[in-house]
């Protein structure tokens, strides 16, 4: 029996595609990284047991295999640079279960993030990460990344709302990750998340729900300059005000925005701080005041507090649309993703700006800034070669800035391919020995998600090659989050 | 220090440097010596040796502040702080790290990760897993291994840092670790209200989960008490107040206490934490579902007291999870069939038992579905077996019970 003749019986005629045309509508992702010759085979399986059966043909057949959920990953996790078949999530998109009693949910990997919520709400809960994609990204795709979002800051990111995985294993095994709470022994499930689908193929999740909180409080606070918002930031947590969110924008990003979507952010400022509380009604004025007279004390201009609901969404929409405002900026943009501790912001954000010009490369910041959590985005037009490597170059300068400030590589959307050499930047060749032995455990064929995560110890021509023909993939997936 | 010297080692190691313990550690292999480390000896008694260790690595001078970034709400302290001293040090700077623990003097911040410990609070502050953002560790061979960083959102590599929390020590000796911090709240009150029964100490803490308000703890005790926790700004304070009141008053209990500011509350968790039989206590820790909790704690009690136990209680309504304790005294056969009625019953652990009776329980439960896997990962981190003399061998307990 062939290759195809089996994945055909796993999952029927619906669930493989293996023409040309299909096949490369999955070979895309909205990453700056790699060109990744044509995939062989994309399946789209329904149950735990089709993906049994993938796996099992995969592994007699020694073919990698790549899962895959809305691919909006933003770091190559789910390219295919070696071929083989792609398990797209895309039909395993049931909510299986919802416990408001106990307050979780279990849900199949293909799940949009917000649909879950939006399904949730009415009962008076919701899951809590939501990445900037959660309209699209998928909740398998979110565990594979640990994905955070701007209420992170309160609640903690993917990982501390998973409580159990499902997954599927090189060998076809399925693995109970966490199977019963607070059980004795390693906490796999911690490791599963943000593995990037290299150790398993996680086919259902136990999630957390939280009650949605009583009130919810919104505030734009709007400065002359990026420096005084950075400044405003770390004040706001060095005082332990602990708002639910913590964004900015800077004046790019701003007019970016504004032009696309006609929010109502100040046009005349450097920077505008998007400022959440949310929780009990009795106290939510006062803390949010403590915010705002935290961010006039460092130089707010204005301080604009949403009164209703639809002023509250406004002002949200417009850091949500960032992404989608960029595009009318310039033909593509990339998106870089760093974290610096969040009293180094002020210091991190002046190295992003002298390092934009010193490569002449546009950059607009939206970043959740509360996490310390920096995402510039640099345009450019992938047809002009010098300046896509200008961009790859800036955006490599702008990581070890990070790092030089006690930071690290990633945040949120991975390392996949993109990265996966920047790890070198934070860790000695032991602390990686140490990941490589827990992925020799979990996947010794190293059939998941090869290339993934790990330093390819390139030469350094090499990688800026790979990462220029990236760039041309990208834009022309069309960039965006 | 009596369970200690029970362990008959051939030697101790204090080491002052996680330097220092990666030599130890290099040499003990090389020698072929088996080692086990010990931060403040609390939890002795939950982890079973397979032979008696031929080193024990006392980690109490392992006690520095590596770094500390009040402004960045972060801080990472070697593995042998005291709970006591973090603490202390923490709220001089106005913030804390969810430590309510038994016996914070003796209590290391290394041995509270490595076990996993849940503190009372955990509804409304989690556990210390929710604010691990890095460590470092030394494997068994004595190399150094850093995960992590001091970032508060971190997905550079594989997270091996929290996969230390409830490792019990068998991945490796942990160094040091790093937490991001929670600010101090301005206010905070523990209520204590009676009822009837115990039965209906379960349905009014339930009652009061269902409010869905965010209280920081929600216990219901066996002597029919249920203990609220409130933290936050004052007048949030105020409302978890008063509507624990108006809950519990509907349920006919009386208020008995109520503790406010930090010291007063700190206090009363501690108290609530106590051993109820001092060292005589057996533990079991139950973790079940918000909604099943109840049942399944009173079926606990019910089978404990017939095997003519008397046993004391505290469930966290909000949470599912529930501690049952027995004065265990000499009568060992009927703590062992305790135990294993009550892994029939949930997940079950044992948070504390006497030394002597250790060699007969399984302590950890059933064996957990991925033990296949966590022994493969342990056998990688210490393929020369060095800590069989750690306080966890993961899956090893169960196997053949």
């Amino acid at each position: 029996m062939s290759l195809r003749d089996e994945l055909l019986a796993a999952v029927g005629p619906l669930g493989l595609i293996d023409d040309p045309g299909g096949r490369s509508t999955f070979a895309y992702e909205a990453a700056l990284p790699s060109h990744t010759p044509p995939l062989d085979f994309v399946v789209l399986p329904t149950t735990t047991s089709q993906v049994v059966d993938v796996v099992k043909a995969a592994a007699r057949n020694g073919v990698p295999i790549v899962p895959r959920g809305s691919g909006t990953g933003l770091c190559g996790g789910s390219l295919t640079p070696r071929g083989g078949i792609t398990i797209s999530t895309t039909r395993m998109n049931r909510i299986l279960r919802v416990d408001y009693a106990d307050r979780r949910a279990v849900v199949q990997p293909g799940v949009i993030n917000l649909d879950l919520s939006e399904t949730t709400r009415p009962h008076g809960f919701f899951y809590a990460p939501d990445p900037s994609s959660q309209r699209i990204s998928t909740i398998g795709g979110n565990v594979a990344c640990n994905a955070g979002g701007p209420h992170c800051l309160a609640y903690g990111t993917t990982t501390d709302h998973v409580l159990g995985l499902r997954c599927v294993m090189p060998d076809g095994g399925v693995l109970t990750a966490n199977s019963t709470p607070d059980e004795s022994g390693f906490d796999l499930a911690a490791v599963i998340t943000g593995s990037e689908g290299t150790l398993a193929i996680v086919t259902e999740i136990v999630v957390r729900l939280l009650p949605v909180p009583e009130a919810v409080r919104v505030a734009l606070a709007a400065f002359d300059t990026i420096d005084d918002a950075c400044r405003s930031v770390s004040a706001i947590v060095a005082r332990g005000l602990a708002p639910t969110a913590l964004e900015m924008m800077d004046h790019m990003a701003i007019v970016a925005v504004e032009s696309a979507f006609h929010v109502g952010y100040p046009l005349d400022c450097g920077a505008v701080l998007l400022i959440e509380v949310d929780g009990l009604a009795d106290g939510i004025d006062d803390r949010l005041a403590a915010v705002t007279a935290t961010c006039r004390e460092h130089g707010a201009t204005s301080v604009r507090e949403a009164s209703t609901q639809d002023e509250r969404e406004a002002l949200w929409s417009g850091r949500k649309g960032a992404a989608a405002a960029f595009g009318r900026m310039a033909p593509n943009f990339y998106i870089q993703d760093a974290v610096v501790p969040r009293s180094r912001l002020p210091q991190a954000l002046a190295r992003v700006t002298e390092i934009a010009d010193h490569y002449r490369v546009k950059n607009a910041n939206v970043f959740h800034a509360g996490d310390g959590n920096l995402h510039p985005n640099i345009m450019f037009d992938r047809r002009d070669p010098a300046e896509v490597r200008r961009v790859v170059e800036a955006g490599s300068a702008i990581l070890h800035a990070c790092v030089d400030l006690g930071g690290t590589v990633s945040g949120e959307h991975g390392i996949g391919l993109e990265k996966r050499d920047a790890l070198d930047l934070i860790f000695s060749a032991d602390d990686l020995a140490a990941m490589a032995k827990v992925k020799g455990c979990f996947n010794p064929s190293l059939l998941f998600n090869p290339d993934k995560i790990f330093p390819s110890n390139r030469r350094c021509g090499e990688l800026l090659a790979l990462a220029a023909g990236a760039a041309a993939l990208a834009s022309e997936a069309g960039a965006w989050i | 220090m009596d369970l200690i010297a029970s362990m008959q080692p051939s030697k101790d190691a204090r080491p002052a440097t996680i330097d220092e313990v990666a030599r130890i550690l290099a040499d003990a292999v090389a020698s072929g010596l088996s080692v086990t480390t010990i931060g403040g000896g609390c939890h002795l008694a939950l982890g079973r040796s397979v032979r008696a260790p031929n080193i024990i690595l006392h980690t109490t001078e392992l006690r520095d502040v590596v770094e500390h970034e009040p402004d960045d709400m972060t801080i990472s302290v070697e593995a042998g702080m005291r709970i006591a001293d973090l603490r202390e040090l923490l709220a001089h700077h106005r913030s804390r790290l969810p430590i309510d623990v038994e016996a914070p003097e003796r209590s290391t911040i290394g041995g509270m990760v490595a076990f996993g410990a849940v503190g009372p609070r955990r509804l409304g502050l989690g556990t210390l897993r929710d604010y691990l953002i890095g460590a470092r560790f030394v494997q068994a061979d004595g190399r150094m291994v850093k995960t992590g960083g001091m970032v508060v959102k971190n997905v550079s590599g594989y997270d091996l840092t929290r996969m230390l929390h409830g490792s019990m020590g068998a991945l490796g000796v942990i160094g040091s670790l790093n937490f991001k911090l929670a600010p101090m709240p301005a206010s905070q009150s523990v209520l204590t209200f009676a009822l009837a029964r115990a039965t209906d100490a379960l349905a009014t803490a339930a009652a009061i989960v269902d409010t869905r308000l965010p209280f920081s703890a929600v216990h219901a005790r066996s002597d029919g008490t249920v203990v609220a926790g409130g933290e936050g700004h004052a007048d949030d304070v105020k409302r978890l107040r008063a509507e624990a009141r108006a809950v519990t008053l509907w349920h006919g209990a009386t208020e008995r206490e109520c503790c406010e500011g930090e010291n007063d509350v700190n206090a009363a968790w501690h108290a609530f934490s106590a051993a109820p039989f001092d060292e005589r206590t057996t533990t079991f820790r139950i973790a079940s579902t918000q909604s099943k909790i109840a049942t399944d704690i009173e079926r606990a009690a019910a089978i404990a007291r017939s095997l003519c136990f008397e046993p004391v209680w505290s469930a966290d309504a909000g949470c599912g999870t529930a501690e049952l304790s027995v004065d265990c005294a000499d009568d060992c056969d009927d703590i062992v069939k305790l135990e294993r009625e009550l892994m029939g019953l949930a997940t079950l652990r044992i948070t504390r038992c006497p030394l002597s009776i250790r060699p007969h329980l399984v302590l950890h439960g059933r064996q957990p579905a991925g033990a296949q896997l966590m022994r493969l990962l342990k056998s990688q981190f210490d393929p020369t077996g060095a800590f069989a003399g750690a306080p966890f061998a993961v899956g090893a307990q169960s196997d053949g019970r």
